[in-house]
């Protein structure tokens, strides 16, 4: 189980980053990601696949200049 | 590709100049190479750099940012601005920056002219820059026009001119501005290198009042866009056009908020989020903040812009090919959120037409424009209070700062008129108005002889003995970090309530993702495919993402080795979080136990739970940036 804001995600076991962002419906462009409290780099969105019991915290910044 | 950094250094005092030349590796770009010159001639010269990345002349839209580092004098320490576009015709000048040193005899221009393979022609020209400013169109238009006026003809392409106008020669934020050219012709889609002050430096250090450059060398840039095109395809199945044209939708027309720019969408989305009257809006309840907003933003200062500026499609880009078409316009007059914030709501302007008149004010006077407008919020709000009389300041009224009964034309219009006033009493040294070393030592002087009232209302970022800065226009704790570099989005500027350790984390992980942008040349505006791109291209051409991750990595750390964040002087500035952890529990009902926690803590000990706050975000920076063996 991966936890994506505190509840568990949508995404399948072993996805990636931005697949589990794609899954909860937010845009991983715009979106800033912590994995157990460690900023990810947009870059690894697509390679990192975070283990079981992880908690990756989004942030979507819609807006700002 | 280049494997070569050419610095062109230029001694203002004796216009002695001379390439020096930088590996490929060690260094990648305008913000480390510039953090080092900078650094290596501390103590001995200050220097201003300006360069490009080395995507600049490239396919790639966004990647011709001309980028300004050094010392700043409002800051108080190492900076970085950026200014649009300008990097394409920098670019054919067949060096990567200008590091400038030295002090002209008197006020002079830079120009700097390369005719293909030939040296860049370095020379000096003294001119009288008041005489210049006085004259129409005034300020940095003024500058502008005489300057391109007198040289350009001398160019085989058309130049591109930096300048400075009155504000850099009375305080220490004056911004550099620089307008594209069009058969000739000035734009109105003027660019700035707002933030930072590097305007008072080019031309208080310097005695520079302007700089005209152009040329007609050709150098080997990324033109290859069938191989873009598969680069991108692969990642996100589309072209380099389509992708990006995606991810600039916000700038030029989001279909979601029927608007487009940072004017648009920001005050689409803002509802009671909307900050006003220098900040007073962060103490009322929520029902009044959007009571405000609604009537006067949504249903006039908005609806304007959009009836004016969307719906008649005028726009513009800042002189490089780019589908964001960003430069919202509405004829002569460009904009920006920030700027109509601060120089908007926040100083009780909620109409375009005042808007403009006094945005053009500040911008022909060549001002950071998001500081001049938190100053002059703060000096209205004197004003309104009494702390301060007119006569001290050398205006004839007070501000009309009635919120409930606000007439959106009227009440704006007399705002703005007092704003203009207030710009020139600035410019004129009138009353006690001297900021020449800038708003904080105002603050403290007139704090000391007329009563801490004044200071505990001007909403600042301060940094070391003197630095200041009017924090970005986004009601959110990230606003207010202790990061090395403040007013700009070296920040996590979301709107959610962030455990302030984390929140530094966050801060110090954005901050290396926009220095990325910054030291490639690249607008975030086209951040949406650029930050996760970049390293992809860095790879693709120069075969070395690792080292220059390592190097962007590397000069976070630097800058943050020289991080002398001060704690908030102002208990303005407290209100603000406060109210924005208040906002987030009362209004969108966030159940965060940290947040209800530091809440408490507030209400229990003001000042002991904003430092501590305020530490809290510095350890999540420190523990980011700094490597422990």
């Amino acid at each position: 189980m991966i936890y994506l804001n505190g509840r568990p995600a949508a995404a399948r076991g072993g996805a990636t980053v931005r697949e589990i962002l794609k899954a909860a419906g937010l845009a991983p462009a715009l979106t800033v990601v912590t994995l157990d409290g460690v900023f990810v780099p947009p870059a690894d969105y697509r390679k990192l696949r975070p283990g079981d019991g992880a908690r990756l915290e989004a942030r979507e910044m819609r807006e700002g200049g | 590709m280049e494997k070569i950094i050419k610095v062109l250094h230029v001694d203002a005092g004796t216009a002695f100049y001379r390439v020096e030349r930088f590996p490929v590796g060690p260094f990648w770009g305008p913000v480390d190479l510039g953090l080092h010159l900078t650094g290596r001639e501390a103590g001995r010269h200050g220097v201003l750099n300006f360069g490009t990345g080395l995507l600049a002349g490239s396919i790639f839209p966004g990647s011709n940012r001309l980028i300004f580092t050094g010392h700043s004098p409002c800051w108080g320490g190492f900076y970085v601005s950026a200014m649009g576009g300008a990097g394409l015709i920098f670019d054919d000048l067949g060096v990567n920056m200008v590091s400038l040193r030295g002090r002209a005899p008197s006020p002079s221009v830079l120009v700097l002219n390369r005719d293909h393979g030939e040296e860049v022609q370095v020379e000096l020209a003294p001119v009288d820059p008041n005489k210049i400013w006085a004259s129409a169109p005034g300020g940095v238009y003024a500058m502008m026009d005489h300057v391109f006026g007198r040289w350009a003809r001398e160019f085989k392409q058309t130049p591109r001119v930096l300048a400075v106008g009155p504000a850099a020669a009375a305080t220490d934020f004056g911004a550099i501005a620089s307008a594209p050219y069009q058969d000739g012709k000035t734009t109105h889609a003027d660019c700035w290198a707002g933030r930072g002050g590097f305007g008072s430096k080019l031309y208080r250090e310097h005695n520079i009042c302007a700089v005209i450059y152009g040329g007609t060398c050709l150098d080997d840039d990324f033109r290859d866009r069938a191989v873009a095109d598969e680069w991108f395809r692969q990642r996100y199945e589309k072209k380099l056009a389509a992708k990006d044209f995606e991810a600039t939708t916000k700038y030029r027309f989001d279909p979601k908020f029927g608007t487009g720019g940072t004017f648009g969408v920001n005050y689409s989305t803002l509802g009671g989020r909307l900050m006003a009257f220098n900040y007073r809006s962060v103490l009322w309840d929520e029902p009044a903040r959007t009571a405000l907003n609604k009537r006067l933003v949504t249903d006039h200062y908005l609806k304007q812009f959009n009836e004016e500026t969307i719906a008649k499609k005028q726009q513009r880009t800042c002189g490089e090919p780019c589908p964001a078409v960003c430069k919202k316009l509405n004829g002569e007059f460009k904009k920006d959120y920030e700027p109509y914030q601060t120089m908007g709501p926040l100083c009780g302007v909620f109409d375009q037409r005042a808007a403009e008149k006094l945005n053009r004010r500040a911008d022909a006077a060549g001002f950071d424009a998001i500081s001049a407008g938190g100053v002059l919020s703060w000096l209205m709000e004197c004003l309104h209070e009494g702390l301060l009389r007119p006569e001290d300041l050398g205006v004839k009224s007070l501000p009309r700062w009635d919120a409930e009964r606000f007439d959106a034309v009227a009440d704006s219009a007399h705002n703005a008129e007092l704003g203009m006033e207030l710009i020139d009493s600035i410019l004129a040294s009138r009353g006690v108005l001297d900021l020449s070393l800038g708003a904080r030592k105002l603050a403290r002087r007139l704090s000391r002889s007329r009563g801490a009232e004044i200071g505990r209302r001007f909403v600042f970022l301060a940094n070391a003995r003197n630095g200041w800065m009017v924090p970005n226009q986004y009601w959110n704790a990230g606003a207010l970090s202790p990061m090395a570099i403040m007013g700009k989005y070296y920040m996590y500027y979301g709107f959610d309530f962030v455990p302030p350790r984390e929140l530094g984390r966050l801060n110090a992980g954005r901050m290396i993702q926009e220095l990325i942008m910054d030291d490639l040349g690249f607008c975030r505006f086209h951040r949406g495919w650029a930050e996760e791109m970049a390293p992809d291209i860095v790879q693709h051409i120069w075969g070395d993402s690792a080292r220059f991750l390592e190097v962007i990595k590397a000069t976070a750390g630097r800058i943050n080795s020289r991080n002398v964040a001060v704690f908030w002087e102002s208990d303005r500035n407290i209100d603000y979080l406060l109210g924005f952890m208040k906002r987030k529990r009362d209004v969108e009902g966030d159940k965060n136990p940290e947040l209800e926690r530091w809440i408490k803590a507030f209400e229990a000990d003001r000042r002991g739970a904003a430092i501590d706050f305020w530490f809290e975000i510095r350890k999540g920076i420190s523990e980011t940036l700094t490597t422990l063996y």
